[in-house]
């Protein structure tokens, strides 16, 4: 079948360049490319820079090490060039970002030392680079993932010289950047009396409400059990949370045998007030890796990388549950000095109960990641001929151990005159847990199998480099019960002329089981061309122009990444109410229903990209390059219901099929200015990318009335506010003669609602009056680094910033029927608008109805990462035996610019209902020997 | 060269060694999985029956009262409802407010066309049997036999639900029916494609139906000695039978006949239906007294198979232990909603207890104030009214009264709540008593009336000997039922009076049907397919009225006697045209 055509490809390919080397070799011409000394790291090899004809950005693992972080990409925020990296919470170990790779459609997929994994893993001090891959021809090679860049990472390794130590520590603390305000009690209650006045006509309805003397209570905080009045934030939060770093590093080698070893160990967490299960995490990482020259044509790498975390936290305690209760819901003690905690008989989550008396959780998880790798000169076959076989194996397992008790829960049932309580209701009896129990866990295993014929030789100014790869990979988890499995046969060509043209063409026969049998294998081709400008007479002796290159690549990728089993026609048989028919008492019918409708035409998603850049050197000291690119993805999956007739059978019977594009399109430039003054020696540099999607073809009814067609993917669509009603715009609605609302009742209209833009005219407020009014993914991003040095002493400083991006305020904004009532109240909204008039209702018409009331441009600037450093001079240090003594101070999210204050506009979930994003600042102390 | 050959030969050796670990082909298949395949679904009775089982999730476990309501039956509490909406010129393509079932409808026509076409049968018997998937099968091959007869009957349901809420006049008057469905969706097939013409669905659902009945047993109380049905069991209830099949049938042929469908006054479109229902008529028992209320509507007797309950020939999944129409339509003052009110005008319709129509003179005369006193026994039967014991309290429904208007929230808005398939016994307030519920979709009571209509329409004569059954014969079984039989009938006026003739018989028939009927959706339907063409909408135009005010509750009006095909649908496929009116 296919997997032979492999075969037999491969098979053609070994005897050709066998018959090719056996003539070759009797030729005495000996000119292996050169110029080592510019070479980067592509996809399963190196390539001579100039040759090069992709776009490609990286970074040093050296840059990292100045951003105090459990996680890495945290670190790695702002440092690449189109690769945006927004962090959604702060929970500790929780590697929660929403990143992505120069627009908001698309994706990415991260490679450790040339396999899948994930970056989670890692330590900084792990890193040698981090490159992302972002053209097809570069991306081309790693098979039918279409993504808009790869994001490579390769992992420290030993190199020639003496035997170097590391040792690092740093220790610090982290404040939350900013924490959701709510009112207190009397605020919150002379406030929800407002709601229910403007609920009804101005007067507050008998019985509900607060009265006089229960305000009174609340304001001058008499008898805080009986009018509680509880700070939720201030009571079960600490003001900071401790993080640490310690690393070792070990390397060194010979001209045969270099090796490397990596420990590391890391820790933060204890935010929460009370308890001894206190959120946190423990990670440690053990990284060895030997590279030894077996002979003079063959060398041997092997790596073992190994991960263990230990997370815990209490066993049942949320932040929302401190951004949901009100301030007086109940008292958190009900007396002074015990234990006997309050709630209410719909409220049992008392924060102190959850910190302190719900027991633990205790999820620890392991990655192991294995790889060998040889490689071995053909010289003797072919002069430029070199084999390189390369297994991976990887084991994740994850488990979740807990203790989770039901803590006791009461009520006061009366108060003494002085509001001490006299008797207490019990609501729930603390009940604990007896034995622990296994909760969540997870299993992932991998495999790879690499292989690589590359053949790097050049013939005067003629150079050329090919490569001829096969990749087989399985993935299996637990939880699936299917294995991913992908195949790859690949050829990468690259020539070169006089190191001013280079061209390189690949073709990537891609073959993954989530197709159909015979649909399973396509070729997908790229091609690519650059020009090194300044190689060229006209410039080869310019003063200005030290460099000048333009790169144009164009291919296609295709996209296995898919849900399985689409292809296959899935059934499910039900044996459970509601899914069986009831004949009678005595028979029931159990059912079966058609999970997917399998297809027959089903075929990979591809991707089409082209992408031009221009790169530049001036004056020695200014770098510049600029890009354009242009990504169409087409064939996306979908089922059609929107578009298909309903006589198919609907989401039933329609099966998966290829509909769905879109286009990704924008700009990216990197530069830096680099100089020295004496001793003193600056760099400022900066990137900027912008890219915007388009929906081309979506699955949506063909209405000639309405369209999202060219909305950008992120697109948000809603009414659009134009004031506010009178009484005399509410009569109008009335008679029918101003716009009346489709979403709720005319009559349920009140003075202060908010209008919305009746953009068809038709007299409706229907959904076909919908605008876009904002969108929920920055397509900006902009960062600014700068380090200065002057004798040891060194400052590194980086500024990061999103624009253009207008998110619907989350819920902490919308203060209405049940909520918590927060100080954006009286603040406002960060778009400039008041808080909408205060309702106790379902707040149909001024907060449930999207519109751009509740978008606000949330564009922000932060000054990410600072750092301050001093090397000892090496002539004090030298006496200690050592090579370097470095003190250090970090800061990390120091301030930030925004329209949005009250949250912070990276994440609008953090702080309400998951751990705030966190200011850190820490010492650090290196020594090397 | 000697020694590059040794080497050449040494990494050949290597690299096929390295490739060859892995055979290819077999890689690329898929591991093993829990993945249930079409294939899998072959292999087991089990799995393959519960494909047809599916398409029994569509049938009603309830009786719908939604579009009842949007009659003059009926009233629904709260007047910003959908069914009052809808009632108020509301229904448009872009939105009925009453529900669409278009999708639903077709995907379990789709389950069954899958189901008709994998079902196997090895016509070298002389009875073709189902070739037997697997060995130790839970569904016997007699049984298994009978699954086909309820994949046509239960598509030719469906198609009747399609034709019945969307079948109408369009724009260019010819009548339509739906787009027809026979083999379950291939992603080749084209989708843009018309509606076929009434005549067409309506005979391709006879087609079904007759196609059920040749599969199926008539009922399953007389199976042949090979049956693995009990006789009158309760393993065999639930099920399509014969019956039903040639009752949907009858109906069907009624629709075509109506006159908002029969749009050329084609007599023989009548002569069909009457036809059709003597048919299922004399396959039923003949001309026999129709069960008591009582048993009729006993929610019990529902669950204790087919012979238990002879005049109902198909009913919905049984739900035990529930108390879902009581919550929904009991007073509140008995912890319910009050959801539906029955209208003043239903109450109107009601003869007087002599059998005289209320606005006929006889020696009774109504009391205006106590409009419901000396009336027909059913109005007790089927309407809680003031002064009624119910479920254990008497019903205060005059003004000022714990259960009228204004007293209570949810209280009725008419004066009136809903009885007839409502269980009295349930309580909310402990102990809680719970009932069983299931609807009632095709009945005896309702062929009897669909025969009397077709009957006098296609001979004009209520004492028409055409047919095996005379119109008058067939409507004094519906009367006695009500008035009590022989002698001691109280119906002064039909069964005794002989006050009704040729001229009024066609009106007194659907008087009857709308009492008879009522609550089951019948009158929605009913009120369209008598109106007269598409610009006929006297009948569809009308307010309702409460004992509260001499007012109008609502008034009601439509834009077409028919309903509107979704228009994401008319969107989607260019070639659907819709109804006129829309």
């Amino acid at each position: 079948m296919k997997c032979s055509k492999i075969k037999i490809l491969l098979a053609i390919a070994l005897t050709l360049g066998t018959e090719f080397s056996i003539a070759d070799a009797q030729q005495k011409t000996d000119s292996v490319t050169s110029e080592k000394n510019n070479k980067i790291s592509i996809l399963f090899g190196k390539q001579d820079y100039n040759r090069f004809v992709g776009n490609t950005d990286a970074v040093k693992g050296e840059n990292l090490l100045n951003y105090p972080a459990v996680s890495v990409s945290e670190a790695l925020a702002g440092q690449l060039p189109g690769l945006f990296i927004l962090q959604n919470n702060g929970n500790p170990g929780e590697d929660n970002f929403d990143m992505y790779v120069r627009g908001a459609s698309g994706g990415y997929i991260t490679l450790v030392d040339g396999i899948e994994r994930s970056l989670t893993s890692y330590d900084q001090g792990q890193i040698a680079e981090i490159r992302i891959l972002k053209d097809a021809v570069s991306k081309a090679i790693y098979g039918g993932r279409t993504c808009n860049g790869i994001i490579m990472v390769t992992t420290k390794r030993g190199a020639q010289g003496s035997p170097k130590f590391t040792a690092t520590a740093q220790r610090g603390v982290k404040f939350p950047t900013v924490l959701p305000r709510y009112m207190n009690s009397f605020d919150y209650a002379t406030n929800y009396n407002k709601a229910l006045m403007n609920d009804n006509n101005g007067v507050l309805p008998s019985g509900q409400g607060y009265t006089q003397d229960v305000l009174d209570a609340y304001q001058f905080k008499t008898s805080p059990i009986q009018f509680p009045d509880v700070d939720y934030y201030g009571q079960f939060l600490q003001k900071n949370m401790d993080y640490t770093r310690m690393m070792v590093e070990y390397s060194g080698g010979n001209a045969k045998t270099n090796y490397y070893v990596h420990g590391s160990y890391k820790n933060e967490g204890n935010y929460e007030a009370y308890g001894n299960s206190k959120t946190g995490i423990q990670t440690f990482n053990l990284q060895g890796n030997v590279n030894s020259q077996f002979s003079d044509d063959i060398r041997l790498l092997a790596n073992l990388a190994t991960y263990l975390v230990e997370r815990q936290y209490p066993g049942n305690f949320s932040i929302s549950t401190l951004s949901s209760r009100y301030p007086n819901a109940y008292p958190i003690f009900l007396k002074t000095g015990t234990d006997t905690i309050g709630g209410t008989s719909t409220w049992m989550d008392n924060p102190y109960g959850g910190q302190a008396l719900s027991g633990y959780q205790r999820e620890t998880s392991l990655r192991v990641q294995a790889d060998i790798n040889l490689n071995i000169k053909l010289n003797s076959l072919l002069k430029g001929l070199s084999w390189s076989p390369v297994f991976n194996f990887d084991i994740y397992h994850m488990q979740n151990l807990s203790k989770i008790n039901t803590f006791g829960v009461y009520k006061a049932q009366s108060f003494d005159f002085d509001g001490n309580v006299t008797a207490v209701q019990t609501l729930r009896t603390q009940v604990n847990a007896t034995s622990q129990s296994m909760g969540a866990n997870a299993y992932t295993q991998r495999w790879a199998f690499a292989n690589t014929f590359n053949y790097d030789r050049t013939f005067g100014n003629h150079g050329i480099t090919a490569d001829l790869f096969y990749f087989i990979s399985q993935l299996s988890t637990a939880a699936q019960l299917y294995d991913y499995k992908r195949q790859n046969l690949g050829l990468r060509v690259n020539y070169s002329y006089a190191g001013k043209y280079s061209l390189e063409a690949t073709a990537n026969y891609c073959g993954s089981q989530i197709m159909a049998p015979d649909k399973r294998f396509k070729i997908f081709p790229a091609v690519g061309a650059g020009w090194t400008v300044s190689k060229e007479d006209f410039l080869k002796d310019s003063k200005t122009v030290n460099f000048l290159k333009i790169n144009a690549s164009w291919g296609y990728m295709g996209d296995d990444n898919l849900t399985p089993n689409l292809w296959r026609n899935t059934w499910y048989y039900n044996q459970f109410a509601p899914n069986t028919y009831i004949f009678n008492s005595s028979a029931t019918g159990n059912t079966t229903n058609v999970v997917r409708a399998g297809s027959d035409i089903l075929t990979w998603p591809e991707m089409r990209e082209i992408d031009l850049s221009v790169e530049t050197r001036l004056l020695n000291s200014i770098q510049l390059k600029v890009s354009y690119f242009d990504y169409l993805s087409y064939g996306q999956i979908s089922q059609r219901i929107n578009t298909m007739p309903a006589i198919s059978g609907g989401s039933n019977f329609l099966p998966s099929s290829n509909f769905g594009q879109t286009g990704l399109t924008g700009i990216e430039a990197v530069a830096s200015y680099s100089g020295k003054v004496g001793d003193f020696k600056y760099t400022i540099g900066g990137n900027f990318t912008y890219g915007k999607t388009k929906k081309i073809v979506i699955d949506e009814l063909p209405d000639p009335n309405y369209s999202t067609v060219g909305d950008a993917t992120d697109d948000i669509r809603g009414y659009h506010a134009i004031g506010f009603y009178s009484q005399a715009d509410i009569d109008a609605v009335k008679a029918g003669t101003m716009a009346v609302p489709s979403f709720m009742d005319p009559k349920d209209l009140k003075v202060g609602n908010i209008i919305y833009q009746d953009v068809n005219g038709d007299k409706v407020l229907n959904s076909y009056d919908r605008v876009v009014i904002g969108n929920s993914m920055p397509r900006l991003m902009y960062a600014g680094n700068l380090k200065l040095e002057y004798k040891g002493i060194e400052l590194f400083a980086n500024v990061l910033g999103y624009g253009e991006y207008h998110p619907y305020l989350s819920s902490y904004f919308q203060n209405y029927s049940t909520r918590k009532y927060s100080t954006t109240i009286i603040d406002g909204l960060p778009n400039g608008n008041a808080h909408p008039m205060l309702t106790a209702g379902a707040g149909t018409n001024d907060y449930q109805t999207g519109s751009d009331y509740w978008t606000a441009d949330a564009s922000f600037l932060k000054l990410q990462n600072l750092a301050l450093s001093y090397s000892l001079p090496k002539e004090w240090i030298k006496g200690m035996k050592m090579s370097e003594l470095k003190l250090s101070l970090y800061g990390t999210d120091i301030f930030t610019i925004s329209k949005v204050k009250a949250l912070d506009p990276e994440s609008f979930d953090a702080g309400v209902n998951s751990y705030p994003l966190f200011t850190t600042y820490a010492v650090g102390l290196s020594m090397s020997f | 060269m000697k020694s590059i050959r040794i080497i050449l030969s040494k990494y050949i050796a290597i690299a096929t060694i390295a490739l060859s670990v892995i055979s290819c082909a077999d890689f690329m298949e898929p591991s093993k999985d829990s993945y249930v395949g079409s294939a899998d679904l072959l292999k087991s009775r089990d799995y393959f029956v519960g494909v047809l089982y599916r398409a029994y999730l569509g049938i009603p476990t309830r009786v719908n009262l939604t579009y009842e309501a949007a009659t003059d039956n009926l009233v629904a509490n709260n007047e910003n409802s959908a069914t009052s909406k809808a009632a108020k010129y509301g229904i448009s393509a872009q939105s009925n407010p009453l529900g669409d079932t278009w999708s639903t409808d077709y995907t379990y026509i789709n389950y069954i066309n899958w189901y008709i076409e994998h079902m196997v049968l090895d016509n070298t018997k002389t009875v073709p049997t189902p070739v037997i998937f697997d060995s130790n099968p839970s569904v016997n091959l007699r049984t298994f036999y009978y699954t086909l007869g309820e994949a046509y009957f239960l598509r030719a349901w469906y198609e009747f639900d399609l034709l019945q809420k969307y079948g109408g006049v369009g724009a260019d008057d010819k009548v339509y029916g739906f787009p027809i469905r026979t083999s379950s969706y291939k992603e080749t097939d084209n989708l843009n494609i018309p509606r076929n013409t009434y005549e067409e669905c309506v005979a391709q659902i006879a087609k079904d139906c007759d196609s059920a009945y040749m599969h199926l047993p008539l009922d399953y109380n007389n199976l042949d000695a090979n049956s693995t049905f009990d006789n009158g069991s309760t393993a065999s209830s639930g099920h399509a039978s014969g019956i039903a099949a040639k009752t949907l049938k009858a109906k069907t042929y009624l629709y075509a006949a109506s006159p908002a469908f029969n749009t050329a006054s084609n007599i023989e479109l009548w002569k069909r239906a009457a036809q059709a229902a003597q048919t299922a008529i004399q396959l039923t028992g003949g001309s026999v007294a129709l069960q008591t209320y009582a048993n009729y509507f006993n929610k019990m007797n529902l669950n204790n198979g087919d012979n238990s309950n002879k005049d109902i020939f198909f009913r919905g999944p049984i739900n035990s232990a529930v108390s879902t129409m009581e919550k929904e339509n009991y007073p509140p003052r008995l912890q319910g909603n009050g959801t539906y009110n029955p209208t003043l005008n239903l109450i109107n319709a009601f003869p007087k207890s002599d059998g005289y129509p209320a606005d006929v003179a006889s020696t009774i005369t109504l009391d205006p104030a106590n409009p419901h006193l000396n009336r027909d026994p059913r109005l007790d039967n089927f309407i809680v009214r003031n002064g009624e014991s119910f479920a254990g309290i008497t019903i205060a429904t005059t003004s000022g009264g714990s259960d009228a208007s204004g007293f209570a929230i949810n209280n009725t808005r008419t004066g009136y709540y809903l009885q007839k398939l409502i269980d009295p016994s349930v309580r909310f307030t402990s102990p809680t008593v719970t009932t069983t519920m299931a609807s009632i979709l095709l009945g005896r009571p309702e062929l009897y009336l669909s025969f009397a209509e077709a009957v006098f329409m296609a001979t004009g004569d209520m004492n028409s000997t055409t047919y095996t059954y005379t119109p008058k014969e067939i409507m004094r079984r519906i009367r006695e039922r009500a008035f009590g039989s022989g002698p001691s009938t109280k119906d002064k006026y039909y069964i005794i009076g002989n006050k009704v003739d040729n001229t009024t018989f066609l009106n007194f028939v659907k008087n009857e049907r709308r009492l008879e009927l009522c609550f089951e959706d019948h009158r929605f339907w009913d009120l369209r397919r008598w109106c007269n063409g598409k610009s006929d909408l006297t009948l569809l135009t009308y307010s309702v009225y409460g004992i509260y005010s001499t007012s109008a509750l609502e008034n009601r009006s439509f834009r077409s006697p028919y309903l509107p095909i979704p228009n994401g649908e008319i969107l989607k496929a260019s070639n659907l045209i819709n109804n006129a009116g829309y």
